[in-house]
């Protein structure tokens, strides 16, 4: 019996309601869709238990934001890779990033975290670093990286950071100041819209002369630009042509999204933007 | 490059990130010579410094040991020394799962603190317009920021392997800068986040991590001779 056949509801309303009560609490629960047998739900005052039967533990826990570029990232790669994970959606609305609960987990109470089931609940936040943990455990064939003794190695490190610390923060207060500084800073806008098209610029220079980034191959330094490029239309609006613009860039980023396990995310990701929104 | 040392690193006499490579250069004991590129001139930008580094941000890095390997970005520039060169483990670690953990850190410090402590040193100093929300965003963020490592050196004496590593170290040139950020007497790191303060104290006293600013002061006096 499938669980709309049971409960009478759409699985997708049924998590609504349950993040409905468990607003403003850090959520303990589990939510998987992969259910055998009867599900319950039952909601009290302070707390809500979806109680599944036939639930085993996933491989891993992706602690992640529905609208948060690094969550997305390390999902294509766990995708890529073919790796099982637990998706647990931190509520940013709710602070629920910064509850004791949650900085136990990650003391920067920012998002992604991973936490290895099969490692001892190792856990690892800052999305590069995941990316790296995941590779140098479980792509032992080394499908998406270069191994930690391979000269290569230093420049796939060298990539990650610069799209860590120069891609990402400032795209991010691009952001910031569009859309949520209490006050319209033009000038401020100006600064990392500028700095944005600089390091886009970049990347152009480097893949008008190669495909991928590092060591002739695609890697996860590849894939860790996609979730803040996928972002460059909302960013600079309507005059903005990606691909005349910034044409090795598009074509490569264009490859990358088309990669299965990276576009199952980004369909995922537009799912649960969706059921957020709903708010 | 025809002088002799190890290594080349292209930086700039007032920079936290060149001076976290040179500090990190001197406790292993590596040579390297610093050029020293004018960011007035243009040249930090410019295609003698681009032809390493696409970005054209300092510091870069020529291993003069290693077929003229480049690498950029400090923090890689970091793993890049340890992984190769601190075969003792004077400033690194052993296990899969600790080097793990080590380049948590890094990541925290490359992409938490250091572009947020800038966006701080910009609004404080550089920026066009005197901006007070801008200002005091950045502020905030710098405290959380230190509240964050303060949370974690309250239980224990080292971000890694109860020992001092690179993650410790690649926090402190940042961290040195954090006064100014603030108006006088609005900042009491000591006060403010002790445990901190004194985990930055002791790395500060390091030799090579005085050899590091005196260097820089040294080449700061002789540009601004040069003016």
């Amino acid at each position: 019996m499938s669980f709309a056949e049971k409960t009478g509801l759409e699985f997708d309303d049924a998590l609504w309601n349950l993040s409905q009560h468990a607003r403003g609490l850090y959520s303990t629960i589990v939510i998987s869709e992969e259910y055998g047998e009867a599900v319950t739900i039952t909601a009290a005052h302070s707390l809500a238990h979806l109680q599944l039967s036939n639930m085993t533990q996933k491989h891993f826990t992706l602690y992640m934001h529905q609208a948060g570029p690094n969550s997305w990232k390390v999902a294509f790669v766990l995708n890529e890779l073919g790796l099982e994970y637990e998706r647990k959606y931190i509520s940013l609305a709710a602070e629920e990033q910064k509850t004791p609960e949650y900085l136990k987990i990650n003391p920067n109470g920012r998002l992604p975290a991973l936490v290895d089931h099969e490692n001892d609940d190792y856990t690892v936040w800052e999305s590069a670093a995941i990316l790296l943990y995941i590779v140098d455990k479980y792509d032992k064939e080394s499908k998406l990286s270069f191994p930690a003794d391979h000269p290569e190695r230093h420049h796939l490190y060298q990539w990650l950071f610069f799209q860590m610390s120069g891609q990402g923060p400032y795209m991010g207060q691009a952001f910031w100041f569009i859309r949520s500084h209490p006050e319209h800073i033009p000038s401020a806008i100006e600064r990392y819209k500028n700095e944005i098209k600089r390091v886009v610029g970049v990347l152009e220079s480097v893949l008008s002369k190669q495909e991928w980034l590092v060591g002739e191959k695609l890697t996860i330094a590849d894939i860790s630009f996609v979730p803040r490029n996928a972002a460059l239309g909302y960013l600079f609006g309507e005059d903005f042509d990606f691909e005349k613009e910034f044409p090795a860039t598009f074509k490569w980023h264009a490859k990358l999204v088309a990669l299965p396990g990276i576009k199952a995310a980004l369909e995922e990701q537009s799912k649960a933007m969706t059921l957020m929104n709903k708010q | 490059m025809s002088h002799g040392k190890q290594f080349t690193l292209f930086t700039h006499s007032q920079t936290p990130n060149g001076t976290k490579v040179a500090i990190v250069l001197n406790i292993l004991g590596l040579s390297y010579e610093p050029r020293y590129l004018n960011w007035q001139a243009g040249e930090i930008k410019g295609p003698e410094h681009t032809k390493y580094n696409p970005n054209g941000r300092i510091p870069t890095l020529i291993d003069h040991k290693n077929n003229d390997f480049v690498v950029w970005e400090s923090d890689a520039i970091l793993l890049y020394l340890v992984v190769r060169y601190d075969t003792e483990h004077k400033i690194f670690v052993a296990t899969p799962d600790e080097r793990a953990s080590v380049v948590q850190w890094l990541f925290f410090q490359a992409s938490g603190q250091g572009p947020y402590f800038g966006q701080a040193a910009w609004f404080a100093s550089y920026h066009p317009e005197k901006i007070p929300s801008a200002i005091e965003r950045y502020r905030k963020e710098v405290r959380r920021i230190l509240g964050v490592l303060e949370s974690v050196l309250d239980k224990q004496d080292w971000l890694v392997g109860g020992k001092m590593t690179v993650a410790d170290l690649s926090f402190v040139t940042w961290n040195n800068n954090v006064g100014r950020f603030f108006e006088d007497g609005d900042f009491d790191f000591e006060k403010e986040f002790s445990k901190t303060n004194k985990w930055h104290k002791k790395m500060i006293a390091l030799d090579g991590v005085k050899a590091a600013y005196r260097a820089m002061a040294e080449q700061a006096n002789i540009a601004a001779k040069a003016e």
